[in-house]
């Protein structure tokens, strides 16, 4: 187990916010109140059998998450903050307060740190230490160097390894790393079992969570790399809108609040939900992320609909608008270039999920960004579970005229299956589609530059465990043009609608993804187990993960 | 005509009164169930493990008579949920926080065990909230041990001035397996501890009941009672050893309330005591409950309460300086001695001066002997020799025999 030396504190920052008292009510007061008892935050028992995780990076300040596993309804742990990995060039340390209420998730955002910097940190309880973490504040505002980012969506657990992750933590320190949607699926798992849970409550989601941060892959890829996490359906239930189908209010409000205990994300004071928001990393790139679950409506519910919602898309507007940056990325969890699949020689949409079919919402957006003459706006998806490399066409005509205001870069899948569509047929009816592959899984890079953004596809057999990745392939767009250009010696398109591989990983897994399977199940059947004795037994005390 | 116009205005006001008319589970005795709910990605037919109550405030009100455990401006309007008794014991585990869309405020939640006799809201047991602290994702969460045939009361509100109207509830109940309930887990028939001497104390099977006042910084779905009585004013200390212990609180008072809560303590780390300094005056009851968050087979605690070390307080007679100053004339001085703690009987007060910064006795007839087991008592030293006004003196006070418990104080004699 790692040990902290003692802290060199030179700044301390106490996070304990208590409520404020505001107005009195009318009804007869006893005076139960007059015994409150009230204690600052301590560090308190606890390991972190979850590891660590760093997220929303400003020039200044970095959000810090861990969870602490304990019985005790109260505890806290004291985050330490350094730039070495040692800990031993402190600059920060706070205790952070932990209840049950929170299912013990520890979050704190820490400012005062300097741009472009690498920091280390961990977590320490009464009891253990965590994992020690590594994270980066992004450029300053003035700063016109380059910019490493990568992107990924959909990760089912049982269908494959997270090889994707894998990869991405190990290149180094990212600028950014952009989970698009899909972090979690909320099925049981019918292909295995039919006792895996599906998440419905608090409880189910929050177990889910458990079993995709035992991922090795994942839990390395929160250590070592900032992250920001945009949620799409899967985060509480597929294809779910307001009113069709209409998730209990519980079910979503679970998703979304244990979205947030597990992710390195501030809350909104006013709006505890709210996910879209703007990052900006220097003069190279503002980062907007944008929120197309939550705020849906027009489903059998008689209102106009809306995919995004007026106030969100005013606000990506006004920060497109208004972004100095070169290039303007935005997190983007549904297709937004129109995917048509050709019936009877006539092109028609086939996903009304995604802003296909939400045009009026698109067709603003995109007239606004054609108007505004915004430049480089590239949008970075996922949801789809395919390699594509599109331009944005704004109100293609019938006989497939556009004019491309912008780009929009899918980044594939992490392990979720892809579309069995032909790659050819899917070009033909969509001419601004460059490339499609809904056959291998991975992750993207995207390179950004004042002359070009790379977009780099990476790919890895995700039945074999740490299986090496390749470049599917690679995509240079030019500052101030609208089109993908495919960088010489990688192809576009494969031939066949999936590969051989794909359709294995289907429907005969090999050893070692029966053994992921099986962990799946492992984990499921112990959650039934759980759930009938909780409470009943003592539970065996774990060691050797940071705490006794 | 004034009833006619009375009239006339009550049939203006009505329609409004009809609109915004409270939520029928706005007081205790309207309360309804959590509701079962299913879902898209259930098997048919099945329903989540959880229930839930989705609460608009808006037109909802706060309770008369029913104590807020949050502060007084907590649960300025509530709504109540009725979890209905069971046959078994079972975890009650409320959560709330706001729904999509809403704020990050966070919501008060109570919980109320009810009586053998049926609900009551007279204490309540767990309480969270927004008076508890803010944290990272805004939610309050309140859980007990609840044993069986009780039913349970659940407040649910949001405290004065907050903005949100909307929060959405959930319920999680388990069923644990039928086992005694261990010695004081009712707060009433609390086991006698004898102050200084150490006692186990079995948590196997503990529950929360309608005796247990809530104490948000030290919540626990589970209690264990003991009681004891000071024999002396001081600072007790309370220790507690043992794993399965996890929080420890102290009430003083006649019975336990959450008006007698005087500290608490949770634990700190996996293996270490929990201890707890209490102050007490001679004579009052201590009430010490024991926190356990998995009163499992075997789990016991181990606790002892140590009388506060001995301590002296010198002071003169009042009215001080007359007393001295008359006092001198006569060559006496009444010295006021206060001890706290045990073992002081014997004490000896000697008058004399410092010299070379020890104490040094003017002689042994300014001596005087007195017996004070607790308390104060005065004591008379007879002023001897040339002690002139305007010198100073020092009274020291001491246990007879050797020991370190002595007070000293500096007289200035006057005229």
């Amino acid at each position: 187990m790692a040990s902290i030396p003692p802290p060199r504190i030179l700044t301390r920052r106490r996070l304990l916010v208590h409520g404020t008292a505001v107005g009195a009510g009318l009804a007869f007061v006893p005076s139960a109140w007059g015994r409150l008892i009230t204690q600052d935050a301590t560090v308190g028992p606890g390991f972190f059998a979850d590891g660590v995780a760093s997220g929303e990076p400003a020039a200044n300040a970095v959000t810090f998450w861990s969870r602490l596993t304990t019985e005790r309804a109260v505890s806290g742990a004291r985050l330490v903050v350094a730039t070495d990995e040692g800990l031993t060039n402190t600059v920060a340390t706070t205790v952070v307060p932990t209840r049950r209420a929170i299912d013990g998730s520890l979050k704190a955002r820490v400012g005062g740190l300097k741009p472009d910097t690498l920091y280390y940190y961990a977590w320490q309880s009464s009891d253990g230490v965590s994992p020690i973490g590594r994270t980066k504040t992004a450029k300053p505002a003035d700063s016109a160097a380059g910019l490493r980012m990568a992107f990924s969506s959909c990760q089912d657990f049982p269908v494959g390894f997270f090889n994707g992750h894998t990869e991405a933590a190990t290149l180094g320190p990212l600028d950014l790393y952009l989970l698009l949607g899909d972090y979690q699926y909320e099925y049981e798992n019918t292909e295995t079992r039919s006792d895996a849970f599906p998440t419905v409550d608090l409880k189910s989601f929050r177990d889910r969570h458990k079993i995709y941060r035992a991922d090795k892959a994942l839990r390395e890829l929160h250590r070592v790399q900032p992250v920001v996490h945009i949620w799409d359906d899967h985060e509480v239930e597929d294809n779910y809108t307001e009113n069709n189908p209409r998730p209990s209010d519980l079910q979503r409000a679970a998703g979304y609040r244990v979205s947030f205990e597990w992710m390195p994300r501030m809350q909104f004071p006013r709006e505890q939900f709210r996910i879209y928001n703007r990052w900006q990393h220097g003069r190279m790139a503002d980062v907007i992320m944008l929120d197309q679950r939550q705020y849906r409506t027009g489903d059998l519910d008689g209102q106009p609909r809306q995919l995004v919602g007026r106030a969100q898309l005013d606000f990506l507007k006004a920060r497109l608008k208004a972004s100095p940056s070169t290039w303007k990325l935005v997190a983007n969890q549904v297709m937004i270039a129109p995917l048509l699949v050709g019936v009877g020689g006539v092109g028609q949409e086939v996903n009304q999920d995604q802003w296909d079919g939400y045009d009026s919402e698109r067709n603003e957006l995109l007239d606004f960004i054609a108007a505004e003459q915004i430049s480089n706006v590239v949008f970075l998806t996922g949801d789809i579970h395919t390699y594509m490399s599109n331009e944005v066409p704004q109100r293609p005509g019938a006989a497939g005229t556009y004019k491309s205001v912008a780009t929009e870069y899918i980044g594939g899948s992490i392990t979720s299956s892809g579309l069995p569509l032909p790659a050819e047929s899917v070009n033909a009816a969509n001419p601004w589609i460059k490339t499609f592959n809904g056959a291998d899984h991975g992750y993207a890079q995207i390179d950004l530059s004042a002359a070009e953004a790379v977009v780099t596809y990476r790919v890895s057999d995700i039945q074999q465990e740490a299986a090496p990745s390749r470049t599917l392939s690679r995509w240079r767009q030019p500052v101030n043009t609208n089109t993908p250009v495919l960088d010489a010696g990688t192809r576009a398109f494969r031939s066949g609608p999936e590969s051989p591989a794909d359709s294995a990983s289907e429907s005969a897994p090999n050893a070692a993804l029966r053994r992921r399977r099986r962990r799946w199940e492992r984990f499921a059947r112990r959650d039934v187990e759980r759930r009938e004795r909780e409470g009943a037994a003592p539970r065996r005390r774990r060691r050797g993960k940071g705490g006794r | 005509m004034r009833r006619l116009i009375l009239t006339a205005a009550a049939l203006l006001v009505l329609p409004a009164t009809a609109v915004a008319a409270p939520p029928a589970n706005d007081a205790p005795t309207g309360a309804t169930e959590f509701e079962a709910f299913t879902a898209g990605n259930l098997p048919a037919g099945q329903t989540a493990a959880e229930r839930q109550g989705v609460v608009d405030l808006s037109e909802a009100t706060a309770d008369a008579g029913v104590p807020r455990c949050l502060g007084p401006v907590s649960f300025a309007k509530t709504v109540w949920f009725r979890v209905p008794a069971a046959p078994v014991t079972r975890l009650v585990k409320i959560e709330a926080s706001s729904p999509s869309g809403g704020t990050g405020e966070i919501p008060d939640l109570a919980l109320f065990v009810g009586a053998a006799g049926g609900a009551q809201t007279a204490e309540a047991q767990s309480c969270d909230g927004a008076a508890v602290g803010a944290l990272s994702t805004s939610a309050a969460e309140v859980d007990a041990r609840v044993p069986a045939g009780r039913d349970v009361l659940v407040q649910v509100g949001r405290s004065g001035g907050q903005a949100e109207q909307r929060l959405i509830a959930s319920l999680r109940t388990t069923d644990l397996p039928a086992t005694a309930p261990p010695a004081g887990d009712v707060a009433t028939a609390a086991p006698a501890l004898r102050i200084g001497s150490g006692e186990g104390v079995p948590l196997t099977g503990a529950t929360l009941t309608e005796e247990d006042p809530a104490q948000p910084a030290c919540p626990a779905p589970a209690t264990v009672w003991r009681r004891a009585r000071a024999p002396a004013r001081g600072t007790y200390r309370i220790t507690v050893k043992g794993p399965a212990a996890g929080t420890l609180t102290a009430f003083v008072g006649a019975r336990p309330t959450a008006d007698g809560a005087r500290a608490c303590v949770n634990r700190a780390n996996a293996g270490g005591p929990l201890v707890l300094p209490v102050a007490l005056r001679r004579g009052a009851t201590l009430w010490t409950r024991l926190g356990t968050d998995n009163p499992a087979d075997g789990a016991s605690a181990a606790v002892v309460i140590k009388r506060p070390p001995a301590r002296l307080g010198v002071a003169l007679a009042t009215p001080r300086l007359r007393s001295l100053r008359a006092l001198t004339r006569r060559g006496q001085i009444a010295i006021r001695i206060r001890t706290e703690g045990q073992a002081v009987r014997g004490i000896r007060v000697t008058l004399g001066r410092r010299v070379r910064g020890r104490f040094r006795g003017v002689s042994r007839r300014t001596t005087a002997n007195a017996i004070a087991a607790g308390g104060s008592k005065t004591v008379r030293v007879l002023l001897r020799g040339r002690a002139r006004p305007g010198t100073y003196r020092i009274v020291a006070a001491g246990r007879a025999g050797s020991t370190p418990v002595r007070a000293t104080k500096t007289l200035r004699l006057r005229r």
